[in-house]
This record gives structure tokens, C-alpha cells and sequence, in this order.
């Protein structure tokens, strides 16, 4: 093991909008290891790698680069510090060839520095795939190459540049078993050359795998570093997942009555053709709430997704009040009783630039109760309105203003006062309380509890708080791969390391233990 | 909260303001340079339209047609995708109207029978022209802004065929219809002016469309799909078909446009280049911030404009063309979101601030 | 034979401006950017080439002239979008609505005429050619040979723009910040810039386009002289994918249904027809090809899906 060659001490970063991504974290790598950055989605992990990459602006703390204190401005002064990242989401021209995509930035020329010289770049490749064994061919095109392909060509893209600290972000969402493997040995390979590498993950299994280190973060504070040897998997999935506080919720008397939604061997493959839903099937009840809990990524945002028509599928069954959902467009899918909450709320559940009330009113348009002849009844659009934001005490001015001018915890008040109150007997919450203040999500947790216990409507939860999931779910799928792998009858009884060892595949319970969740 | 919200509008309207000031000024500067009688032009382009009834109903005739083509191309600018169609929409309408007005000549209808079937007319070929691209678009995913461009010119030559082959008056020197039947032709409302009884048609389709663009699902789908597409299919909004209702509306409104224009001040239809009306009636719409309330207010001003500059065409021979070149500054100025954006945000910045202080104290 | 030839040779002509509009489309959609000012910047080079070689009797700055300032409004329109943060389609709309109006008032100015500047400005005209050689051989003669320097010009610009597109290190940074933006400045390209250069090369070809107009095809300046043109070109780009050659072959397909639509007049059609012909049949065909893309694109992902590694 080196020497300290990264040490980001003390950062803080506030967002405008008064949101604390980072809080005093103290990050340090050492060359010659790889060390994990784990955590949920919001834990902070990206936007301290943002800052490293000089993208974000910090408010307290700072950064040594081998002892010396570093102020990165851009992403091309952290190369040129030798610091690279591979994105999720390659940085690749798809069109281009391998060679072309890895010399990017420091094109070779011929003696007139116009003419672009491309032999000497496909040398350039060739010579640095080797040293780094990490064989691709330089003349292929990105787009016909493989994700794992790709991925070789974007650590080399960054080797070629000189650097000495690596990132990889989430390297393992796409790739297939044996390109996981393969990206470890060359990973190793690198460690082994002396390369410091951050890999960001959050699959556990492959974190006790492949790293040396791990430094662990939740809700933008650290919640320890440790070297590998010294944890074992549940311990870590403790200091990921676990509860900051235990939050107890009064949710009353269940009383499941019939199905409202059922699910039958349904598939979904991603556009590379990964099943990221694998033979699911499950059913949701009138006046209960169920949960699905997983470590992110497992294909729930995806069930929740297909349930509320945002995507088509082709295999498998989706029953909702009756009616199979195969084909129907999201109007339809609404129509049959179905409300959302989308994880992304920006981008799929409001119009920033659009006032509250036309955010309200965007899925009852068709809505009986509104229409009056040709034209809408502006007279019960806006009392229905002004009572949504009274009922679900949306702070602002009148119901023109627009949604951008809004906190956080208020636009999402007003997609749930638009959610919630449609009439709907399924819900589909989908991380419902992320990133909002703790008032807010107190509110919405309890009306999710109370629609389920006076409506009898039938709610699926999909959260990464556990808090959220075992205390607001009268029953509890856990899901890992696409396919469930434990069923809680009792979710608020069930420990957090059972609950942990399920999230990252180590336990699988059987079938009879499982029970009837079809 | 509520700060930022006046400190926003106050500095949307700022902007246009200083635009507007900018561009008039330019002008004004540039008149003075062309021109051997400075201060005369200056006058005549900035009162000038005040100067006699006559001139002021000029402004009032123009700023008909404007403003329902501001009203329609707010439907396109709403829906954030962008077509042409104005150009072609106009000239279609108009031939129409002319074509039908001479086929029902001979049953002599009154002019109360025959303006509800030339307006339907008009709003139908208009529409047509609005909806052809944008279906293109969605369909073939073809660019509405180039099929538009192209159906101008189709519209253009097909209009002009028309009026050669089925209209044209054999008896005069120029190239123009017969004169259009009395029966057609909308009532002067003042002595001494052109004002034409379309001053009490237009403001029916602008509620109307106004109405549509508020009031209704379809208003409201627009709009959604305008601001936010992936909001607009998460809530079960149908895209294209909003987009296309859009575009078509658009069209209808200036096809009416188009339609009361003709009857209102010509004799004959006459239409033989492309008009510029689709793009006025965008820079109505960009003064309008998209709002079709405010969409007639564009006009007026756009009007004023250029009848100021068609005044100052008779007296000191100075091209009405410049005013085309104002415009365009206009919409640069306008659209710009850096412009006074810097101003807008330290005086935002320091309203939060003061709040944080203030609810740090309290707190 | 003398007819086909003729009927070849004028289709040439006619499409001349036609691949210049289209290879400066091409340029900046290499970077990205759909160009729809290619009309403006044509329309201001073809005033701007009369006018200075009107005033210093030399074709040869006229054409300089011309492409200075078709130069000169894409700079103001990459300004306006990339810098001032305006809609780039709102800003290239006001352009070519704006300019229509701005070189006729010029041309009232210097003229005191607002139809065209046939008889006022005296101005000069780029020469035909005849090539040695290619002009004797028969038929092939016929159409290659004789035709507007201006012609041999687009050949030539083709070539270029092909060389500097796929040969040069500019060509390479246009095509990443074409396709993915975030990605050319995650390694130091900065697509602004980039943007800057792809629309200046553009308004050369435009503006090269543009002088043939009032100085080859016609030889004085006329009110809105590019008539959709420029959109002619984009609609050729946009069929071809964006290849310089294939772009330029569109284009003249186009130019030819122009040349079928002056052969329709002989058979006695409406010459308003006429001219409504090679925009129509502009639309069609892009209609058509989009269907056949569309088509091809869906084949391709479901193939992709299928061939994927992962087992269900």
C-alpha cells in the first residue's frame, strides 16, 4: 500500500436552496488501493466526486493532492492534476472509432498541426491498450461495441492522459458477470501499478470483493472509513443503510381486501437487453401498503415505472382493477384508477416554469368534474385548487405562481396534493420523501397511511429509507436483480441486518417462507 | 417568495421595455442618417401616426390582422416547437376567401351569410397550412421550422396560379382579381378612415382563443407540453396531439386574420410575394411572452410601427423596410436570457439573503 | 443528346447554389446545431457581392464581400444564441425574416429601388470556364464544361469540407461536440467555440452560395432572391445525414426537379406550378426518406435487443 496521494478534508457543501449534500466529510486515498465510496443515491457521493472535478464550489474544507493544497477549477484542470473519472454515462462519440474517442482532447497532428493523424493515434491506442492491458480494438466504432467494450475504452481514455487517480462511477450497473469480472482484474492489474482507484458502488458484494478500503457516507455525512479486512458485509450494510433514528409510525388496523393490482411473470430488459425485471410477480391489495425495499438499481423504479405506463413492456401480466395494462398509454393506465409519484420530480412531476394550478390540474383535464361543456369550470378548478394547497399547506402566494419559485418539500407538496387526491385506489409511490424536509415527509408518509385505511386504496412504496419502508409498509417485498428475494408480513418488526443481508443477495428465502405474495 | 415573484415580472417587463427603447432608438438613430430632412422623419416615424385620423386608422387596420396572427402564433410558441406556417397560412386564407367569395357571387347572399362562410373559409386553409408540418413532424419526426419554410413557398406559387388561371381580371394593367363582390366587402365604421368592421370581428376569435389557450384541456395540454414533454406524457398528456392542435389553431387564427383583412380594406385580391405576417405575428407573440392576452398589445405597438414607416415611405422616401430589421433586434433583445439577467439575479440574491437573515433571527 | 445535355448543364446551374446552402448546413450540423439562417446569410452575401463589386469593378471582391458579411450575420447569430442565450431557432427565424426587409432597405439606399438592381449598379459577374480538353470530348463536354467558376468552386468546396470534416483536428472536435457536447468538454474541447467556427465556416459557404446567386446565376440582386434556398439546402442535409457528398448529390437531386419543373413550361404548364414543383417535391421526398430511416432505425434496436448477452 502508498502513500497518501488524495485528502479531501472538512468538505461542506450547501446548495442554494439551503440543501446540505456534503457536511465536514474527510476523504482520503492512498495510491496503489482501490477504496470504495458507498452509499445510497443522495448519501453525497457525487457531489463530492463533483467537487474534486471542480464542477461544484464548496463552502468549508480542502483539498491536498499529494500534501500540496489544490483549487480545481474545471474538469480539464483536474486531468491535468491527474485526477480522471469514467461516468456512468460514458463520455463517448458513438460514431467515432476507439482510437479517435481515446485521443480526444490531445489529437496527434502531422508537422502542419492542421491534419489530423489518425495512424498515429491508432498507434497511441494500441501501444497504451497494451500497457495497460486493457485490449480493445482501435479501429471499431463505439457504437457497435459492447457496454464492457466501452468501458475499456473510457479507463484507457483516461490512463493515455497520464493520470494517477482513477473514479469509477457505478462501473458495474451495466455489465454483464463476466464483464464484472474482467473489470476487476484489469482493476486490480491498475492497483497493482501503483494507480489509486475510487470506485463508487453501491452492490456491496463487489465492494467486499474488489476494494481495500471503503469510506462509507449517509445523508452527506461520513459514516466511517475502515479497511476491508476488519467489516464484514453486514456490519457495512448497516452503516449504509441503517436508521439514524428509529421512526415509529401509528399506522392503525389493516384489513386487506381484494386485489387491486396483480402482477404476473413480468419481464423488462434495458436497452442493452438486460433484464433488469426478472419473472416478477406479486399483487396489491385494497387498503394496504406495500412496500419494496432494495438497494437502488435492483429494477423497482422500473416496476414502478411500467405500472404508471411510463414504460411498455412485452412479456408477463399486469392486471389493474381488472384490466390488463398491456398496450395502454398512461391516460388509459390513469384512467383505470392509477396515481404516481416519480422519483425524478423535476423532470416527470411538474412544470417548473408553470403555475401551481396548471400543475394540479395536468392529469384531471379529462375529468368530468371539471368540464363543463367545451371548457373547463374555472370556478372548481380554482376551489379545488386553493384546497389543495390549504389541505396540504403549500406555502405560497396564490396559485399562479409558478412551481420553480418553490422549495423542494412544496413542489412536492403539490404533486402529492395532485396524486392524492384524484380518486385513485393504486398508488404508486416512488421514493415519495426524497430530499425533502422532515416535516414535509412526516405529512406524506401519514396521508399515504390514512388514504390506505380510509380510502382502501392500494399503495406500493418503493423507497432507500428504511425508516420509510418498515414502518409505512404493512407488508414488505425485498427485491435484488430484478426478482424478489424475502417477503415480511410484520415490516416493523423485521431488524435492519436481516433486512441488509436480504437488499445484497446474501440471504434468499424460500419459497414457503416467502408465503402467498402472488 | 412573493418578492421574487414581483422582482421577476417587474424585470420581464423592464426587459421588454429596454428592448423595445433600444430598438425604437436604433431606428431613430439610423433615420437620422439616411435621411437629408432628419428631424421631419423623426417626427413623421414616431407621431406621425397620431398626425390625422386617416393615419391612426392605418395603424388601427393593420393592427387587426396582427393581432390575431399574435394570438395564433402564441398557440405555436406556447407548444415550444417552432413552424413557419404564418406565411403560407396568410396567402392560402386569403386566395380562398377570394375564390369562394366569386363562386357564391351569384346567389347574392347578404354579408351576414356570407362573412360566417368566408371566415370559416379562411380559418380552414389557415389551419391546414399550420397542421401540415406539424403532422410531417410528428409522424416522420421532419422539422416543422423547414417543411413550413418549403410549404411557404408552395403556397406562395399555388395561390399566385390560382389568381392567374380562376381570378384574375383580364381588364386591368396589373395583375389582380376582379374586384371582390359588395356582398363580402366589411363596412367602414369611421368617416375619414379605413377602420372596417373587422375591429369588432377579430376581438371575438381573440377571446375565443383566448378561452382556448386558459380555459380548456387543450389550452392546458399545450401549455404543459410546451413548458415540460416529459411531464406532460408522465400526467397522460398525448404530445404530438397537443402539438398539432397547437400548430392548427395557430393557423386558424391567421387564416381569420387573413380573411378579414381581404374583405376589410381591398378591393381586389392581390397577394403575390410571401407576407411577413407569420413572423409578425411571432414578434407579437415574443413581445407577449407567449401570453395571448397581452399578444394584441404586440400588435398595436408593431403596428404603430409600421405605419409610422409607411408614412415616413410617402413623405421622405425612406424604405418601410427598416422597420424588419428593428423587429428582429426586438426578438434578439427579448429572447435573450442573459440580458439584464445579472441585474435580475444579485437583486433575487439579496431578497433571499435578507429572508435567511431574517428567519435566522427568528429561529 | 443535345437536349439530355443541356437539360444536364442547366441542372447543374441550377443546383449550384443548392450544394453550397447544404454544405453550410452541413458544417454546422456536424457540430450539432441545425442552421436555419442559411437563407439570411445567402441573402445578405448576394446584396453584399453586387454592391462591392458594383463599387470596385472587380468580381473578385465582390465574392471576398459577399462571404465577409454572410460571415458577419452568422457571427451575429451564434452571438445571439451561444452568448446572449436567445432561442437559436427564434433568432435564425428573425433573421430570415428580418433580412428580406434589410437588404431590400440597403438596396433602396444605394438604388432608390426596391425590386432588384438590374440598371443601377453596374455591377460584375463571375465568368464561366471552359475546361481543355473536357470541353471537346462530346457530351460530357456539353454539361461539365463551360459552367460558372463559381461551380467548379462547390466541387471544390465539397472536397474541403469533406477533408476538413474527417481529416483535420478541427474536423474531429466538430464531430465529438456534435455528438455529445458534455462529453468533448469533460475532455477540454470547448463546445462554444466550437459552435463559433462551425457557423463561420458555414456563412463562407453560404455566402459563396449567395454571390453565385446575384453574381453568377442572375447578375443583379433581387427582393428575396434566395427563395427558400437556403432551406432547400437544409432539407438536402438533413435526407443525407449530414455527409458532405451526400448532401451535395440531394441537393442537386432537388436542383434537378427544378430543371424538370423549367422543362414542364415547354409541355405548357402554368409556370406558377412550376414553381411550386421543386418545393413539393421537396417535401415528398424528404417525407419518403424519413419514412425509409424511420423504418431501417426501428429493424436496428430490435436487433440490438435481441442480440444482447443477457439471459431472460
Amino acid at each position: 500500500m502508498g502513500t497518501e496521494i488524495l485528502r479531501m478534508e472538512n468538505i461542506t457543501k450547501i446548495y442554494s436552496n439551503g440543501f446540505a449534500a456534503n457536511k465536514n466529510v474527510t476523504f482520503s486515498v492512498n495510491s496503489g488501493e482501490i477504496h470504495a465510496l458507498v452509499g445510497e443515491n443522495g448519501a453525497g457521493k457525487t457531489t463530492l466526486m463533483k467537487i474534486l472535478f471542480g464542477r461544484e464550489n464548496f463552502q468549508e474544507g480542502r483539498i491536498l493532492l499529494k500534501g500540496q493544497e489544490v483549487h480545481i477549477k474545471n474538469s480539464l484542470d483536474a486531468i491535468g492534476m491527474g485526477i480522471g473519472m469514467v461516468h456512468q454515462h460514458f463520455m463517448q462519440m458513438p460514431s467515432l472509432t476507439v482510437a479517435e474517442n481515446v485521443i480526444l482532447g490531445i489529437e496527434p497532428t502531422d508537422k502542419s498541426g492542421v491534419i489530423f493523424d489518425k495512424k498515429k493515434a491508432r498507434d497511441m491506442t494500441v501501444e497504451a491498450s497494451e500497457k495497460y492491458q486493457l485490449y480493445v480494438d482501435p479501429d471499431a466504432k463505439i457504437k457497435d461495441l459492447s457496454v464492457g467494450m466501452r468501458q475499456k475504452v473510457e479507463i484507457l481514455k483516461e490512463l493515455i492522459r497520464g493520470i494517477e487517480i482513477l473514479i469509477l462511477d457505478e462501473p458495474t450497473a451495466v455489465l454483464t458477470p463476466q464483464e464484472t469480472k474482467e473489470l476487476f482484474d484489469q482493476l486490480r492489474f491498475l492497483r497493482d501499478q501503483g494507480y489509486a482507484i475510487i470506485f463508487i458502488s453501491h452492490k456491496l458484494q463487489e465492494v467486499m470483493e474488489l476494494c481495500d478500503q471503503v469510506t462509507v457516507l449517509r445523508r452527506g455525512r461520513v459514516m466511517g472509513t475502515s479497511h476491508i479486512s476488519q467489516l464484514d458485509q453486514t456490519t457495512l450494510a448497516r452503516m449504509v443503510v441503517g436508521r439514524d433514528v428509529v421512526l415509529k409510525m401509528d399506522r392503525g388496523e389493516q384489513n386487506p381486501k381484494e386485489k387491486v393490482a396483480e402482477i404476473k411473470d413480468l419481464i423488462y430488459q434495458n436497452q442493452e437487453g438486460q433484464p433488469v425485471v426478472n419473472h416478477i410477480s406479486f399483487s396489491i391489495r385494497a387498503g394496504e401498503i406495500l412496500g419494496i425495499a432494495g438497494v437502488e438499481g435492483n429494477g423497482q423504479s422500473e416496476i414502478a415505472d411500467i405500472l404508471s405506463g411510463m414504460k411498455t413492456f412485452k412479456h408477463g401480466e399486469v392486471v389493474i382493477n381488472g384490466k390488463s395494462i398491456k398496450g395502454l398509454n398512461v391516460r388509459q393506465i390513469r384512467d383505470l384508477g392509477v396515481s404516481a409519484i416519480s422519483e425524478d420530480r423535476l423532470k416527470y412531476a411538474c412544470a417548473e416554469n408553470l403555475s401551481i394550478r396548471d400543475n394540479i390540474m395536468s392529469i384531471y383535464l379529462n375529468h368530468k368534474d371539471f368540464n363543463k361543456g367545451a371548457l373547463l369550470d374555472m370556478k372548481k378548478v380554482n376551489e379545488y385548487v386553493e384546497q389543495c394547497i390549504k389541505d396540504y399547506e403549500i406555502k405560497c402566494d396564490s396559485p399562479d405562481d409558478p412551481v420553480r419559485l418553490l422549495s423542494g418539500g412544496n413542489i412536492q407538496k403539490v404533486v402529492v396534493a395532485r396524486e392524492f387526491t384524484c380518486g385513485s385506489n393504486l398508488i404508486i409511490a416512488n421514493q415519495p420523501t426524497r430530499g425533502i424536509d422532515v416535516g414535509t415527509s412526516e405529512m406524506i408518509r401519514k396521508t399515504l397511511i390514512r388514504k390506505a385505511r380510509q380510502d382502501d386504496v392500494a399503495t406500493l412504496l418503493i423507497s432507500s429509507d428504511l425508516n420509510e419502508v418498515l414502518e409505512v409498509s404493512d407488508r414488505l417485498l425485498v427485491i435484488y436483480k430484478g426478482k424478489f428475494v424475502a417477503h415480511f408480513l410484520k415490516p416493523s418488526e423485521v431488524s435492519e441486518e436481516t433486512l441488509g443481508e436480504y437488499m445484497l443477495g446474501n440471504l434468499q428465502m424460500s419459497e414457503q417462507e416467502m408465503g402467498d405474495y402472488v | 417568495m412573493n418578492k421574487v415573484r414581483k422582482i421577476e415580472s417587474i424585470f420581464e417587463l423592464a426587459r421588454i421595455i429596454l428592448a423595445l427603447a433600444i430598438a425604437y432608438g436604433l431606428s431613430l438613430l439610423c433615420l437620422i442618417l439616411v435621411t437629408e430632412d432628419p428631424l421631419e422623419a423623426v417626427y413623421m416615424f414616431a407621431i406621425g401616426p397620431f398626425t390625422s385620423m386617416r393615419r391612426f386608422g392605418q395603424v388601427v387596420v393593420k393592427f387587426i390582422p396582427y393581432a390575431l396572427c399574435g394570438v395564433g402564433m402564441c398557440f405555436m410558441y406556447a407548444s415550444n416547437r417552432f413552424s413557419m406556417f404564418g406565411e403560407g397560412a396568410y396567402l392560402m386564407s386569403g386566395c380562398f376567401v377570394a375564390v369562394v367569395a366569386f363562386l357564391l357571387e351569384p346567389f347574392n347572399l347578404p354579408l351576414l351569410v356570407m362573412l360566417p362562410i368566408l371566415l370559416i373559409v379562411g380559418g380552414f386553409f389557415g389551419g391546414l397550412i399550420g397542421f401540415t408540418p406539424a403532422a410531417l413532424g410528428a409522424k416522420l419526426k421532419l422539422n416543422e421550422l423547414v417543411t413550413s419554410t418549403m410549404l411557404n413557398y408552395v403556397c406562395l406559387y399555388f395561390s399566385l396560379w390560382i389568381l392567374k388561371v380562376y381570378l384574375a381580371d383580364p381588364d386591368i394593367t396589373f395583375f389582380a382579381s376582379r374586384l371582390l363582390p359588395d356582398n363580402v366587402r366589411l363596412p367602414q365604421i369611421l368617416d375619414r378612415s379605413t377602420i372596417h368592421a373587422g375591429l369588432f370581428i377579430a376581438p371575438i376569435f381573440i377571446v375565443i382563443a383566448v378561452i382556448i389557450f386558459f380555459r380548456t384541456r387543450l389550452g392546458f395540454s399545450i401549455r404543459i407540453c410546451g413548458s415540460n414533454r416529459d411531464f406532460a406524457k408522465f400526467s397522460g398528456i398525448n404530445y404530438y396531439k397537443s402539438i398539432i392542435w397547437a400548430h392548427t389553431i395557430g393557423g386558424v387564427l391567421v387564416g381569420i386574420g387573413a380573411c378579414v383583412d381581404l374583405l376589410g380594406i381591398y378591393d381586389r385580391y392581390l397577394w403575390n410575394e410571401i407576407t411577413n405576417y407569420g413572423f409578425y405575428g411571432l414578434v407579437s407573440a415574443v413581445l407577449a411572452r407567449k401570453n395571448p392576452i397581452f399578444a394584441p398589445l404586440g400588435a398595436f405597438l408593431l403596428a404603430y410601427m409600421h405605419t409610422g414607416a409607411s408614412i415616413l415611405n410617402y413623405t421622405s422616401e425612406v424604405p418601410i423596410e427598416f422597420v424588419q430589421i428593428m423587429q428582429a433586434l426586438l426578438i434578439l433583445l427579448i429572447s435573450a436570457q442573459t440580458f439584464l439577467r445579472k441585474t435580475k439575479n444579485k437583486l433575487i440574491f439579496k431578497d433571499s439573503q435578507d429572508a435567511i437573515m431574517k428567519e435566522g433571527k427568528t429561529a | 443528346m443535345t437536349e439530355v445535355a443541356t437539360f444536364l448543364f442547366s441542372a447543374i446551374r441550377v443546383s449550384t447554389p443548392l450544394v453550397y446552402a447544404a454544405i453550410a448546413a452541413v458544417i454546422t450540423q456536424q457540430a450539432g446545431l441545425l442552421n436555419m439562417a442559411v437563407e439570411s446569410m445567402m441573402l445578405s452575401a448576394a446584396l453584399a457581392g453586387v454592391m462591392i463589386s458594383g463599387a470596385t469593378q472587380s468580381a473578385l471582391l465582390g465574392v471576398l464581400g459577399g462571404v465577409f458579411f454572410a460571415v458577419l450575420i452568422a457571427m451575429v447569430i451564434w452571438y445571439s444564441a451561444f452568448i446572449m442565450k436567445c432561442d437559436l431557432y427564434l433568432v435564425s427565424i428573425s433573421m430570415n425574416a428580418g433580412l428580406v426587409g434589410g437588404t431590400v432597405f440597403v438596396m433602396y439606399l444605394a438604388t432608390k429601388q426596391k425590386a432588384n438592381t438590374i440598371g443601377y449598379i453596374m455591377s460584375k459577374t463571375v465568368g464561366k470556364l471552359d475546361i481543355p480538353i473536357l470541353k471537346d470530348i462530346p457530351f460530357f463536354g456539353e454539361i461539365l464544361s463551360g459552367q460558372n467558376i463559381m461551380t467548379y468552386v462547390a466541387v471544390i468546396a465539397v472536397a474541403v469540407t469533406w477533408f476538413l470534416i474527417y481529416k483535420t483536428k478541427l474536423g474531429l472536435r466538430i464531430r465529438s461536440v456534435g455528438e455529445n457536447p458534455s462529453a468533448a468538454e469533460s475532455v477540454g474541447i470547448n463546445p462554444v467555440k466550437l459552435y463559433g467556427i462551425s457557423f463561420a465556416l458555414s456563412g463562407v459557404m453560404a455566402g459563396l452560395g449567395g454571390v453565385y446567386m446575384s453574381m453568377g446565376l442572375m447578375s443583379y440582386f433581387a427582393r428575396d432572391m434566395v427563395a427558400g434556398r437556403g432551406m432547400i439546402g437544409v432539407s438536402a442535409m438533413n435526407v443525407a445525414n449530414a455527409s458532405p457528398a451526400g448532401s451535395a448529390l440531394f441537393a442537386m437531386l432537388f436542383g434537378v426537379s427544378d430543371t424538370i419543373a423549367n422543362y414542364m413550361q415547354i409541355i405548357g404548364i402554368q409556370p406558377q406550378l412550376i414553381a411550386a414543383f421543386p418545393y413539393a417535391a421537396t417535401i415528398v421526398l424528404m417525407a419518403i426518406l424519413a419514412y425509409v430511416q424511420h423504418r431501417r432505425y426501428q429493424k436496428y434496436l430490435a436487433k440490438k435487443l435481441s442480440q444482447s448477452g443477457f439471459e431472460i
